[in-house]
């Protein structure tokens, strides 16, 4: 009995990591091959001719006082022929409304649009006089979800981006990723790289410098952004199955989001289950359609660096994980829904979802076999050593090794010498007890438990060269 | 014990561990001391160049001068590039004689020998960068416009792509007109390209064409051409307001017919006839106008708009009813801004359509989709409010 | 005779240097250039200048808000600014001279082009 359950561990966290490893290898391939000479059609011949589509950039803010006007100033720069700004106050208790107000001398307007999504009352419209691509809607608080679909109703663009009031976009994203949705016709979203900004140095609102945070848990995200979402997401896009786009920048056909209902309010992980409602509705609707990924940086975000904040951030994601594929089991190994149906869905259930589960009840018996006499069986033991940690530690450190040759983000060799050793530490411990949060996060979601927690910002006072840029407050963080 | 195959597989991880670790090592230091490296070349060639160049620029009279700055450059690679590099982005700041003998510079003939040699090589990356170089020189010799006329139908796509548009730049229409059909009839041509090698032919045409020569017929003619392409060819004339197309277009929607693949280029027909205002088209897209599709019907609404006139705004006005949302919406921001005969049309609509439901509710029982009836009218009764405020708002800040 | 101090705020490398060169070689101002806008804004907010010579895209804080912060603090209420950018269509123009800007120039330009209209600018001082 024992050996069964052993052969299967094994086989457990060799396949898990072999995927990852080739997931990173794959994404690396198809990197460099995009990047080799992509500069030989440039995006300026677009709005020559007219090919673009018109975005909407949508901007939903919960007491976000401190912050909203850098961002929406930092928008407000970005390079693109059409496009538009809506925020929409999310019923802040702080003075964000006001603030908006005083600063872009907002002047309450109306606008002639249809209530296609359902959503809180809208207590207000308000544009600027200076600047006609600037709209705040002002609401009863509905949550992330539902505000976005109120911007959805409002605008009237071809194209919705979401994004969180915290992210910082590099000034050419949109003429970059609007490249996505030429190159393939039906594209309906399309996500990017979105990466680490803790450990940055920013002087006069630019990005100076990049480095690794300068915390422990920083550093090790940091490694794990570059394991699981930077390579990981660009593989499985390579393969056509992308399942998730982070909810910290994210582009949509604005007829497309209208068409599946909007954002669902009810759940914590809008994001995921967008996309996945997503693919559901245009598989079942036999309709031809894309979800594309830019293997490019394009947003920045700031991470959970204290304890309780990240073990609330990842067990808030496992349970939107696990709330988006209950909601559609239905998809699961049907083939109507063609291959995101038959083998992505499953693979994030079974490695993803219950990966976890399985990777705590493995060390639980390891433990036990180590302490109960007589059971302990030391082959067993070390092939599991093997292909756990040791295995895992390859991964990661070969993940490093593809972002240094395919984007050299980092400013200075010192970086990747600490990317390297937290590529060891990540394996020794914090996959684990990521594992654990995860679970937990399945239990709760079990229990029902639907709320969204706080992370505590601490903003980028680290580097005392920097502007004292926005501080800490709550908020909601997302998805990533 | 442990059995000597486990003793093994942990032996070789750990080696293949400790290798990567030290070739990731190794790599970051090499690539990024080299780019170090090369990054301070660049700046002290730029340091000791643009200064020369912009004197070359202020002082230099006749072709003949160019020798002097390149002399000082050497024959090295590197140097040319980042040489050419200077100057390439020196030409995206100035323009008109400053330009020109930044192209002087450009066509010396030790960067046409060594791009040339470039161009002639097997390998691929030393290809694309011949084919950068002659994108931006322009007029080339016989060689090299052979050569690339043979890159430009390469099963590359990036070579062809790259060679195609080296050639628009040439002074021979013929060879450019050609090339650049046969690359819109590949399969694996992307809408980008299209659009760029569009721009650059049309540009080249009309510096070298006095009068426009109707150039861009040949491309909407060719049987072998993608409809999605032929469509993006529209909307360029579209968008640059090439009136001379209008007889055209106008034939060409009349012979085209309704089909499934032809619709999208029947939306752009519609379209740019709309800017274009081609008056004569007008029949054509009221017909359209009734068609099922909304994607279409829009596009014929939109038209209708551009052309104006009493009858289509009529027409426009019988449409306020329909379906879609965003047709709705349209119909009004024209109506409302056409402040002589808009105004009045909504007028009449509101006259006639408030006094329906209240004929209707007073006959009897209500018919069962009534309230969807309704619901309609008060938004557009609503629309029209909102339009009419935000258009005074309009012309108060415009004669402001 | 005082020195014409002139501030010159491009995020390119050879704009920035050709303007210096143009200036200073025609009218022998006194230059001094910025790359980041916000920076450039810092400094027009403790010093004067003559001629503000400013790019529209710009990292940190974009022309057309310089523009305004410039106007409306009594500092630089009549100091001649001239926006310079890649940038040509008309609405940006129309905004421009809206905003008060002096003059507007769109790249690519010629310098004889730019040295005519300084000239006509700054003679109107």
């Amino acid at each position: 009995m024992t050996q069964i359950i052993e052969w299967f561990i094994i086989g457990y966290f060799f396949s898990i990591n072999t995927v990852y490893l080739l997931l990173v290898i794959g994404a690396l391939v198809y990197v460099r091959r995009q990047m080799l000479h992509s500069d030989i059609v440039k995006p300026a011949s677009l709005f020559k001719s007219k090919i673009y589509k018109t975005i909407s950039i949508l901007v939903p803010a919960y007491n976000e006082a401190d912050n909203i006007i850098e961002s929406i100033e930092s928008l407000l720069r970005l390079e693109y022929p059409e496009y538009e700004i809506i925020v929409v106050n999310d019923g802040s208790t702080d003075d964000t409304i006001d603030q908006l107000t005083r600063h872009f001398k907002l002047k309450k307007t109306e606008i002639f649009y249809e209530e296609t999504i359902p959503h809180k009352d809208i207590r207000g419209i308000y544009k600027s006089e200076d600047l006609p691509n600037f709209t705040v809607i002002d609401k009863e608080n509905g949550g992330k979800s539902d505000a976005l679909n109120a911007g959805i109703n409002v605008s009237d663009s071809d194209l919705i981006c979401s994004i969180d009031a915290d992210s910082i976009l590099e000034q050419d994203v949109l003429k970059k990723l609007i490249q996505t949705f030429i190159r393939h016709k039906h594209t309906i979203a399309a996500g990017g790289i979105v990466r680490v900004i803790n450990g940055c140095k920013i002087k006069n609102r630019e990005i100076e410098e990049v480095h690794v945070p300068d915390g422990f848990l920083g550093r090790l995200q940091s490694v794990e952004y570059l394991r699981a979402f930077l390579f990981g997401r660009v593989g499985w896009d390579y393969l056509n199955s992308l399942l998730i786009i982070s909810g910290a920048f994210g582009i949509f056909d604005r007829k497309a989001v209208l068409e599946v209902g909007g954002y669902e309010t009810d759940t914590v992980g809008e994001d995921i289950e967008l996309i996945i409602r997503l693919h559901s509705h245009f598989q079942e609707t036999k309709q031809s359609y894309n979800i594309g990924y830019l293997p490019e940086p394009i947003c920045w975000t700031e991470v959970p660096v204290d304890y309780k904040s990240l073990k609330n951030q990842r067990n808030r994601w496992h349970r939107g994980l696990a709330d988006s594929i209950w909601r559609h089991k239905y998809m699961l190994f049907n083939p109507k829904y063609g291959r995101i149906g038959l083998f992505v869905l499953p693979f994030f259930l079974i490695f993803e979802l219950i990966g976890p589960i399985i990777t705590i009840l493995s060390y639980l018996f390891v433990t036990l076999l180590l302490i109960i006499p007589g059971y302990s069986d030391p082959t067993f033991i070390t092939l599991f050593f093997v292909v756990s940690i040791l295995y895992g530690m390859i991964v990661s450190l070969i993940s490093v090794l593809a972002e240094e040759i395919a984007y050299k983000t980092y400013s200075s060799t010192k970086d990747i010498l600490i990317l390297a050793a937290y590529s060891f530490i990540e394996n020794l411990g914090y996959r684990q007890l990521h594992a654990f949060w995860q679970v937990s996060g399945i239990i709760d979601f079990i229990k029902g438990n639907k709320n969204w927690g706080d992370m505590k910002r601490k903003g980028f006072e680290v580097h005392p060269e920097t502007n004292p840029a926005p501080g800490s407050g709550s908020g909601s963080g997302s998805n990533s | 014990m442990i059995g000597a195959p486990t003793l093994q597989s942990v032996v070789l991880l750990v080696i293949t561990l400790t290798a990567i670790f030290l070739f990731l090592l190794g790599y970051t230091f090499w690539t990024r001391a080299k780019k170090k490296y090369w990054e301070r070349y660049g700046q002290k060639f730029r340091a000791m160049f643009a200064p020369l160049i912009f004197e070359y620029i202020e002082t230099a009279e006749k072709r003949r001068d160019a020798d002097e700055v390149i002399k000082k450059v050497t024959r090295r690679s590197k140097d040319i590039e980042l040489f050419i590099a200077i100057v390439d982005e020196m030409s995206e700041i100035l323009h008109g004689s400053d330009l020109q003998k930044l192209n002087w510079l450009i066509k010396h003939p030790l960067f046409e020998g060594y791009y040339y040699e470039k161009l002639n090589s097997a390998l691929r990356n030393d290809q694309l960068v011949g084919c950068v170089y002659y994108s931006k020189s322009g007029n080339f010799k016989q060689k090299a416009a052979r050569r690339l006329i043979k890159l430009s139908i390469s099963n590359d796509i990036k070579i062809a792509y790259g060679a195609t548009k080296a050639i628009q730049n040439s002074t021979n229409n013929r060879i450019r007109i050609k090339s650049l059909i046969d690359f819109f009839k590949r399969p694996d041509t992307t809408t980008l390209m299209v659009g760029e090698l569009l721009h650059l032919y049309h540009l080249n045409s009309e510096k070298i064409y006095t009068t426009s020569e109707h150039s861009l017929n040949r491309l909407l003619l060719d049987r072998e051409i993608l409809k999605e392409r032929k469509g993006i060819v529209i909307e360029y004339i579209a968008h640059h307001n090439l009136y001379e197309y209008s007889t055209f277009l106008n034939h060409y929607l009349q012979k085209i017919l309704y089909r499934p693949e032809n619709k999208e280029l029947i939306k752009s027909l519609i379209r740019t006839l709309g800017i274009l205002k081609v008056e004569e088209a007008g029949q054509l897209i009221r017909n359209y106008s009734v068609y099922p599709d909304p994607g279409l019907r829009l596009c014929c609404v939109e038209a209708l708009n551009e052309l104006g006139g009493d009858e289509n705004l009529l027409f426009v006005t019988e449409m306020l009813m329909d379906m879609e949302f965003d047709i709705r919406k349209q119909i009004i921001q024209t109506l409302v801004k056409n402040s002589e005969n808009g105004h009045l049309l909504l007028e009449n609509f509101m006259q006639t359509y408030l006094k329906f439901p209240t004929k209707v509710l007073s006959a009897g029982t209500p018919p069962k989709d009534l309230h969807i009836y309704i619901k309609k009218l008060r938004s557009i009764m609503n629309g029209i409010r909102i339009t009419f405020a935000n258009n005074e708002k309009r012309q108060k800040k415009l004669s402001a | 005779m005082t020195k014409i101090n002139v501030v010159v705020i491009d995020d390119d490398e050879l704009t920035r240097l050709l303007l210096q060169r143009i200036l200073e070689r025609e009218f022998k101002y006194s230059i001094i250039s910025f790359r980041n806008g916000l920076e450039g804004l810092k400094y027009l907010e403790e010093n004067d200048a003559d001629l503000v010579v400013l790019d529209l895209m710009l990292p940190g804080k974009n022309g057309f808000d310089i523009l305004k912060a410039l106007r409306r603090e009594g500092r630089h209420k009549d100091t001649k600014i001239i926006l310079v950018s890649a940038k040509s269509n008309s609405l940006d123009i129309e905004r421009g001279f809206e905003l008060t800007a002096d003059e507007y120039v769109t790249k690519p330009f010629q310098q004889q082009e730019l040295v005519v209209r300084v000239k006509k600018l700054m003679k109107a001082s």
